[in-house]
């Protein structure tokens, strides 16, 4: 009886030990399996669940505003979940008349990177746009309200996008290589439009932020015929980002804290 | 009526719980006074741990885009090192606890079989070897916890995964243990000597390649952190054991729940495994190979010797080397001829190499001469704390060490207090020889001014003194001749005592050497210069009079 307990324990912990390691191999044959954006986001995540990335928006030597995003990472029953979060503030002159479009909202996407549910508010003045999305017949259908007045409704194909934070896009990716290029469809909630943002991996540079020199990559990105500049540590951080004119703006990283000190009432 | 006797599994562990019970009652009032100051050093020694990672991790983080990931990659680099550390140093406790131990032989005279004394030894060479990590790690993944603003189901969490994590490191020491044993019989020493030679060259450049400090110019000491974390691909690499822990506790301070369990399920089946392979190892080969690991192959490769031809002994080329002279070559050839030391002693020359030459990798225009001061105090702290570890490690049990035998010296016509003196001057001959050169070499590498150096050589000097007296007085004061294993002997009452008083003395004379410093700036005037090598000289004097004084005492009135 004892040798029959003592045979039957130790085929419980052989496939115990066989089922949690095959497990583990299947997530990262999954990770090998993607193509060169998802790998990326997977390596920008590494083994981490929270990512957060601040940036002071600058006009020549004033700052303007800010914008953040939030990422994480969840594990729930249909696997692993992404959600962004992002909050921005930018002053804005419109004929002469000072102004803030302030902007916040949130987008759940599956491991695929393909959005699930999207929720987006953007302020300017005591004027407010409401945009949602949902899946519904494999497709995602976006709705943009102003109070109870419905702005438009679009149909988006089921396939992986970004959410821009209305000036650039900054993707969640590392593990960049001189030469890579990405093509991500990134969705501009100011403009309410969807457009194919190319991105290509310039060259290795080197620049000093809070005193330090920190190793990046250059990137530029070419959204309907606007190249901007960008510098990407190898782990995924944006330090810089240049949008040329009219909009003419420099994002430098900064802490969270920094980047909502002092400006236009951020908290 | 038939009697049905308990499974030799439970008698064992029935055995322990008896031990432990009988150690409690047997707590004397100056025994519990003992422990209280162990108690509150441990609690001292946790509360620095977490104050100083809490600080360093809110420094880093506070650095905007590298902070936080650097902050993850910091806490993959521990588990990793913890990885390596516990699980060598499992592999040396757990050889002399399943194969050297009077304790084993004794289980192995019993009616019991190999299986439940393995499993009690390798138990015991986990516990051993890991409950000072884990006391230690503790207060760093604590820190961490409070940086990401974990909930309070964090601590608890990562608490349970460092204790997996630990055993599982201690079981893979325990393989490792029995692994090379399989190997060391196949081969000879030579052979073994030279490969660990091999994989350490091989090993440690990787590891200074990593380390390129030059190429920074030395300005950006967290940059090159920050690069060397990022190069080592271990870190990363989800299929290596300290990955899952990281993991684990990263998952558990956002609140993923369900990934914790996962890391932790994986640790837990990773662990389990050992099980039926040390089961299977148990029942057919270990008691064969207790058996002729208590006669073991030669250390080295013997030449046949005439029968007729003279014990090698100091003496042999007609000096005669008094008391003293013997008892000294008696200790060194005990030392040598035990495995367990000397693997011990090669780890930690190992480790002092390494500090030495990571030092070289720093360029010499690095900072200012303020700084450069506060260097010259560091490197002084590192050194004399090696030093520190190594007094305790191998000086300190020297007296236990005679163990059972002690009749022989007691009955010898010596002095007890001439034992006590003889231990002291053995100690400091090895570690006066070993701390003088690291401090050159570590000096040198800095490439500090002549009257830094010598400084530095008689702080480590006076260092080398007081923490030989410390621990050869500590060790006559609290011996334990009843243990045969040294690591079991340093980790006991008098061990921990001495570790501390050790510290507190290191700080002290480093307090007396700095305080010029700190009054005056970097370049103070060379009177009080001088009467701070005064202070730190008479205070050695004092506390190694005093420690040894009540060594010999307590030595004296011993019954053994």
């Amino acid at each position: 009886m004892t040798r029959l307990l003592s045979l039957l324990w130790t085929i419980a912990i052989v496939a115990f030990w066989l089922s949690m390691n095959g497990l583990l191999l299947r997530r990262q044959i999954e990770v090998r399996n993607f193509d060169l954006y998802r790998q990326g986001v997977s390596s920008y995540f590494g083994t981490d669940w929270y990512r957060e990335r601040w940036m002071g928006i600058y006009r020549g030597s004033r700052k303007i505003g800010y914008t953040g995003v939030v990422f994480t990472k969840s594990l729930e029953e249909e696997g692993i979940q992404h959600h962004t979060k992002i909050d921005g503030r930018i002053a804005v002159d419109l004929f002469g008349k000072g102004s803030q479009i302030r902007i916040n909202g949130t987008v759940d996407a599956d491991l695929q990177m393909i959005p699930e549910k999207l929720s987006i508010n953007i302020e300017m003045d005591k004027r407010a746009i409401h945009i949602s999305g949902e899946r519904r017949n494999n497709a995602l259908v976006l709705t943009a309200q102003a109070g109870s007045l419905k702005v438009f409704e679009q149909a988006l194909p089921l396939k992986e996008f970004f959410l821009s934070d209305g000036l650039m896009p900054s993707l969640p990716i590392a593990g960049f290589e001189v030469g890579q290029t990405y093509e991500i469809p990134v969705f501009n909630p100011i403009l309410q439009s969807t457009a194919l943002a190319k991105i290509e991996v310039k060259e290795r540079a080197r620049l000093i932020l809070s005193g330090m020199k920190v190793d990046c990559f250059h990137l530029e990105t070419q959204v309907e015929g606007i190249t901007y500049q960008s510098w990407v540590t190898p782990d995924g951080e944006t330090l810089r980002q240049e949008i040329p004119p009219p909009t003419d703006v420099v994002l430098v990283r900064e802490t969270r804290e920094e980047a909502r000190r002092g400006f236009l009432g951020g908290e | 009526m038939a009697f049905k006797s308990p499974s030799p599994g439970l008698v064992l562990a029935w055995m322990r719980l008896r031990t432990l019970r009988n150690l409690l009652l047997d707590f004397r009032r100056d025994s519990v006074a003992k422990t209280g100051v162990v108690i509150f050093g441990l609690a001292v020694v946790v509360g620095i741990g977490y104050s100083v990672s809490l600080y360093s991790f809110k420094f880093i983080q506070s650095f905007p885009a590298i902070g936080a990931p650097l902050n993850s990659r910091l806490l993959g680099l521990l588990f990793l090192v913890l990885f390596t550390m516990v699980s060598i140093s499992t592999a040396i406790v757990a050889y002399t606890s399943l194969f050297l131990a009077r304790e084993t032989a004794f289980f192995f005279e019993q009616p019991l079989s190999p299986v439940p004394i393995f499993f009690a030894k390798a138990i015991e060479s986990v516990a051993f070897s890991g409950w000072a990590t884990l006391i230690l790690c503790l207060p760093v993944a604590a820190a961490y916890g409070v940086i990401r603003q974990a909930s309070w189901l964090y601590f608890l969490e990562a608490a349970g995964l460092l204790l997996l994590f630990i055993i599982f490191c201690g079981a893979a020491g325990v393989l490792v243990t029995i692994l090379l044993l399989t190997i060391i019989r196949r081969w000879t020493f030579q052979k073994l000597f030279i490969a660990v030679v091999a994989l350490q060259v091989v090993v440690g450049w990787n590891f200074f390649q990593s380390f390129d400090f030059a190429s920074f110019n030395g300005e950006d000491n967290l940059a090159a952190l920050n690069k060397f974390t990022l190069q080592l691909t271990a870190l990363q690499s989800p299929f290596v054991p300290s990955t899952w822990a990281t993991a684990g506790i990263l998952a558990a301070a956002a609140g993923q729940h369900r990934e914790m369990l996962f890391q932790a399920g994986l640790l837990i089946a990773n662990t389990l495994i050992f099980l039926p392979v040390f089961r299977t190892y148990a029942r057919y080969f270990y008691g064969d190979r207790w058996v002729r690991t208590a006669e073991p192959a030669p250390f080295w490769r013997r030449r046949t010797r005439p029968a007729a031809s003279p014990v090698r002994a100091p003496g042999r080329w007609g000096v005669d080397p008094g008391p003293m002279g013997v008892l000294i070559w008696k200790d060194l050839i005990t030392f040598i001829r035990a495995p367990a030391q000397i693997s011990q002693f090669i780890l930690f020359l190992l480790l002092m190499v390494v500090y030495v030459l990571s030092l070289m990798q720093i360029p010499s225009g690095l900072f200012s001469a303020q700084w450069r001061v506060v260097l010259y105090f560091c490197n002084l702290a590192a050194l004399c704390l090696i030093l520190s570890s190594f007094s305790s490690r191998f000086l300190f049990p020297l007296i236990s060490l005679e163990g059972q035998a002690f009749w022989i010296i007691g009955l010898a016509p010596l002095e007890r207090s001439f034992l006590v003196q003889q231990k002291a001057r053995f100690g400091r001959f090895l570690i006066l020889s070993l701390g003088l050169l690291a401090t050159l070499g570590a000096c040198l590498s800095l490439r500090f001014r002549w009257d830094f150096t010598l400084a530095a050589l008689y702080t480590t000097t006076l260092c080398g003194w007081l923490l030989t007296a410390l621990a050869t007085g500590f060790g006559a004061a609290y011996p334990s001749l009843a243990e045969d294993n040294p690591a079991r002997i340093a980790v006991g009452l008098g061990g921990t005592l001495n570790f501390f008083a050790s510290a507190l003395s290191i700080a002290a004379i480093l307090a007396f050497e700095a305080a010029p410093y700190l009054l005056t700036g970097p370049q103070p005037p060379g009177t009080l210069l001088w009467m701070a090598h005064l202070a730190s000289f008479l205070f050695t004097l004092l506390i190694a009079h005093l420690v040894l004084r009540l060594g010999e005492r307590s030595l004296r009135r011993m019954d053994f």
